[in-house]
């Protein structure tokens, strides 16, 4: 069976961590996209409906927590998964909008775990 | 007779009259003189005296015997003066006497002599009379009568020189009486002992009367009556009486009041028998500054033993009247200075009182602690200087026990170094305060307890709820216990209750047999400012108490607010640091992962790697002193952690030659803790002390870990104790205060966050850490934990 390739929207205002996020993730097989900021992530989700997002929540102009919600209108089925270096929004966020919370860590293999997860759980139905 | 035996008799009469010899003995000696002449068979001479109101029979010389003349003194009451014997004396001539002729009061009535009276007189003054007497008819010629009447005239002179040199003498000793008795008034601080001296006094006219000195009332003495020199009770019950019938009359005479029989007198039965023993009464008012302080009063004899002084006289009144006034300034004397010195003794009293309770009000004052002010009250009440309420009892009541307890005891001491009274105003004091020192508790008495008073006497009950101190009988308090007896000896017990907020603190019971009401006042307003006093350290120690817990507060809230200022500006650095931190960790992964094995080049990238690794690691430790703990808080076995926690480090331990020394008391109870948390503590600490070891250049490298329990009074709780001890260089002193600082380190690769996490991990779990350092010898971590926490925990951010 072939595997269904997922595009992720990967959303953060370092050049260098999008750049590092693609590069690891198409190793993985996913198919990336990437945004600088909430602003653009949002044109980007409203033109092309990516698999799942990854976003920062530090960002220059709309925080990635506002992003979040404002994805979620447009398409509530679009799993987010927020990625920031602040351990302590874990709680808030993992149990309201987003569907998982990842700190961000000089590993991706958390990160990895996290996105296959959520896709497993979103387009497998297990 | 012929002129020259005339001559010889004049001569020899003249001779005897001069001489130097007693009155009575010239008159003797010239009565013989005279009878051996044959001038007659009997010579008499009768004079006169008491104030010329007597005839007596002084001297009387006979040579046949046959005229038996009673034996002198023989006093007549003075004759009319045509009797025969008295009338020269008006006449100045010799009176024949003739034994038919009876005049009415005849002195020889038995006798009825023959003979002559020849007057010894001048032209001033009778002094009595010359007699020549015989049984039978008596011639006499003109002649022998003249030659007589020179013989009669040169007696006279005698007789006059004698009463003239007596009067002198009188007078020098009335004179002498007057200064002996002012001197002795003025240097006596006691009319009475002065009165009493009377009957010594140069005048016998004391000793030969009865007196009677009524001191009138005061204001504040009673009426007094001192009597003296009464020849038996019966007399001086006779002439108290007197004294009474006239009593009322005498308190407003203004002038020596004398009652004699000559005077109107009350026609009593009592005074017609005082008459019969004495000759008058006489009664002088004592005036001083125009009042009457009281009176004086002789009674005297009917047969005085001297002729010195003679009532009725003019001078002999006088003398009495400049006695009284000497009296009667004396009595207003000693009076004033009696008075003077009760209100200068109840000055210095007040003065005393007043010093003792200042000085206790300060000691009071200055007390800090209820038992010094207990102490001090039962000092100041034993104390010789206090109240001698010698022995005191301090019991308070224990409602675990249902029972009052005796707390203190004190007696006065055995002996005081002085008399109190000589002792100087610092002595004095000072002799309290160690007195005060030395009231002490009694180990015995830690024992002695009573039941509560439910069921002791009622007028107990009364005295003990009264909130007075109150004076009751002994028994109502010894019958409480068998040993109160013992403690307590005495007729009277003071109760002092102490009373603080209107409740009943406790009891103090104290001997009183040597307290009046006046002084109960005094103890009243003394234990009231004990009362206040203890009721002042309560409050004192209360505001302490709540001074601290607001001091730690302060301190834990300065604290916490420091923390969350850090953890803020930590989480920001946090952030920023860690993003590139991740482009740099995921970029030198991805170049580990395509760099060839087994070359220079993957052994560089592995370095880098390790150290973002390391990085990362000191970034987590900022963030994770940000965020909020979250407490799992479960009951572990400590052992079991510390135990744990150890293997982590048994390998390192053994790589730098540290022995481990490890005393865990067996079978604590459980801990309720966050294992994981709590791991993070061991490991820290142990980690500190590893590398404060090998900084040392000692070899002998030693770690101790050791737990115990013990309870902590203060917060009624059962803890844990942990010590993590090394043998290091332990911590420099001036850094100390530091260590407990976020980002403070004396490492050149620390964070500086380790001892702050295990303290606000050691705080979340409601415990203590504490640093006991040893510069250069190492330092004891001690870390106290309760086994239970007193509520749910809060976490500090």
């Amino acid at each position: 069976m072939v595997k269904q390739q997922y595009t992720i929207l990967v959303v953060d205002d370092e050049e260098n961590i999008r750049w590092l996020y693609k590069e690891e993730l198409e190793e993985e097989g996913y198919s990336i996209v990437a945004a600088a900021s909430g602003e653009e992530a949002l044109q980007m989700v409203s033109k092309s409906k990516p698999d799942l997002v990854v976003m920062d929540i530090k960002m220059p102009g709309i925080s990635g927590v506002d992003a979040l919600i404002k994805i979620k209108e447009i398409d509530k089925n679009i799993p987010v998964i927020l990625c920031s270096a602040y351990g302590d929004y874990k709680q808030d966020f993992t149990t309201w909008a987003s569907d998982a919370y990842v700190v961000k860590a000089a590993s991706l293999d958390e990160l990895k775990k996290a996105i296959r997860e959520v896709l497993e759980k979103r387009y497998t139905g297990k | 007779m012929d002129s020259r035996q005339k001559y010889e008799i004049l001569t020899k009469i003249v001779e005897i009259s001069s001489s130097s010899s007693q009155i009575n003995e010239r008159l003797m000696q010239a009565a013989h003189f005279l009878c051996v002449k044959d001038l007659a068979p009997t010579i008499a001479f009768y004079l006169l005296q008491r104030r010329n109101r007597h005839l007596t029979l002084r001297i009387a010389a006979d040579s046949g015997g046959s005229l038996q003349l009673p034996a002198p003194p023989y006093s007549y009451k003075l004759p009319l003066p045509d009797d025969p014997l008295c009338k020269p004396l008006n006449t100045l001539l010799p009176n024949p006497l003739d034994p038919e002729i009876l005049p009415p009061n005849d002195l020889f009535r038995s006798l009825r002599p023959h003979g002559w009276s020849l007057p010894l007189a001048d032209e001033t003054q009778a002094y009595g009379a010359m007699l020549l007497l015989s049984p039978t008819p008596f011639e006499i010629d003109n002649d022998t009568i003249r030659f007589l009447l020179v013989i009669c005239r040169q007696i006279t002179l005698a007789l006059r020189s004698s009463i003239l040199k007596n009067r002198d003498q009188q007078k020098v000793r009335r004179l002498k009486f007057l200064h002996q008795i002012g001197a002795q008034l003025n240097a006596s601080e006691d009319v009475q002992s002065v009165f009493s001296q009377l009957p010594n006094s140069t005048l016998t006219f004391f000793s030969n009367s009865a007196s009677i000195l009524n001191i009138f009332a005061s204001d504040q003495s009673q009426a007094r009556s001192i009597d003296q020199s009464f020849s038996d009770t019966k007399q001086r019950e006779l002439v108290l009486q007197v004294s009474r019938l006239q009593a009322d009359r005498a308190k407003f005479i203004s002038h020596p009041l004398v009652i004699d029989k000559n005077s109107s007198l009350p026609s009593t039965t009592i005074y017609r028998q005082f008459f019969n023993q004495f000759c008058a009464h006489i009664i002088l008012p004592l005036y001083s500054q125009e009042r009457m302080v009281g009176t004086l009063e002789f009674f005297l004899d009917n047969k005085p033993k001297s002729r010195d002084l003679l009532p009725f006289g003019k001078e002999d009144l006088e003398l009495l009247e400049i006695l009284a006034v000497h009296l009667a300034a004396t009595l207003e004397r000693t009076r004033t200075q009696n008075q003077l010195a009760i209100a200068n003794r109840a000055s210095l009293l007040r003065t005393r009182q007043l010093t003792l309770s200042h000085q206790m009000k300060n000691a009071l004052l200055a007390a800090d602690t209820p038992e010094k002010i207990i102490r001090l009250t039962l000092g100041a009440l034993v104390s010789d200087v206090g109240f001698t309420c010698s022995p005191a009892l301090y019991m308070e009541f224990q409602e675990k026990e249902d029972a009052w307890r005796g707390l203190f005891y004190a007696t006065a001491p055995e002996s005081t170094p002085t008399d109190p009274d000589n002792l100087k105003e610092s002595d004095h004091l000072k002799a309290l305060t160690n007195h005060l020192l030395e009231a002490t508790t009694q180990k015995e008495l830690a024992k002695f307890r009573l039941p509560n008073f439910d069921l002791a006497p009622r007028r107990f009950q009364q005295a003990v709820n009264g909130k007075k101190p109150t004076l009751i009988p002994a028994e109502f308090v010894t019958v409480l216990h068998s040993r109160l007896k013992t403690l307590l000896p005495g007729q009277k017990i003071v109760i002092i209750p102490i009373y603080i907020q209107e409740h009943l603190k406790g009891l103090l019971l104290a001997n009183a047999d040597h307290v009046d009401s006046q002084d109960l006042a005094y103890i009243t307003l003394f234990t009231d400012a004990a009362s206040l006093a203890l009721d002042n350290t309560e409050l004192y120690q209360r505001l302490q108490s709540s001074l601290a817990t607001l001091n730690s507060a302060q301190l834990r809230l300065a604290q916490s607010e420091k923390l969350v200022a850090l953890g803020e500006m930590a989480t920001n650095m946090a952030h920023e640091i860690k993003n590139p931190l991740v482009s740099i960790a995921g970029f030198a992964r991805r170049l580990h992962k395509k760099i060839p094995d087994q070359s220079r080049e993957k052994t560089y990238s592995q370095i880098i790697t390790k150290e973002i690794e390391r990085l990362e690691e000191i970034v987590n430790n900022v963030l994770s002193f940000s965020r909020p703990e979250s407490n799992k808080f479960e009951p572990c076995d400590l052992n079991q952690l510390i135990d744990e926690t150890i293997a982590l480090f048994a390998r390192e331990l053994k790589n730098r030659k540290i022995s481990l020394n490890v005393q865990l008391t067996p079978k604590m109870a459980a801990l309720e803790c966050d294992g994981n948390q709590l791991k993070q503590v061991l490991v820290n600490l142990i980690n500190n002390s590893i590398q404060a070891i090998s900084g040392s250049p000692d070899n002998n490298h030693q770690i101790s870990v050791r737990t115990s329990c013990y309870c902590d009074l203060k917060k009624r709780q059962e803890k844990a104790l942990i010590e993590i001890e090394d043998n290091g260089s332990g911590i420099q002193e001036q850094v100390l205060h530091d260590i407990f600082n976020p980002f403070f380190t004396t490492k050149h690769d620390g964070t500086g966050l380790g001892l702050p996490i295990c303290h606000r991990i050691i705080l979340n779990h409601q415990g203590n850490i504490r640093i006991h350092n040893r510069e250069g010898e190492g330092v004891l971590v001690s870390v106290s934990l309760p086994f239970k926490h007193n509520e749910p925990p809060k976490p500090i951010v």
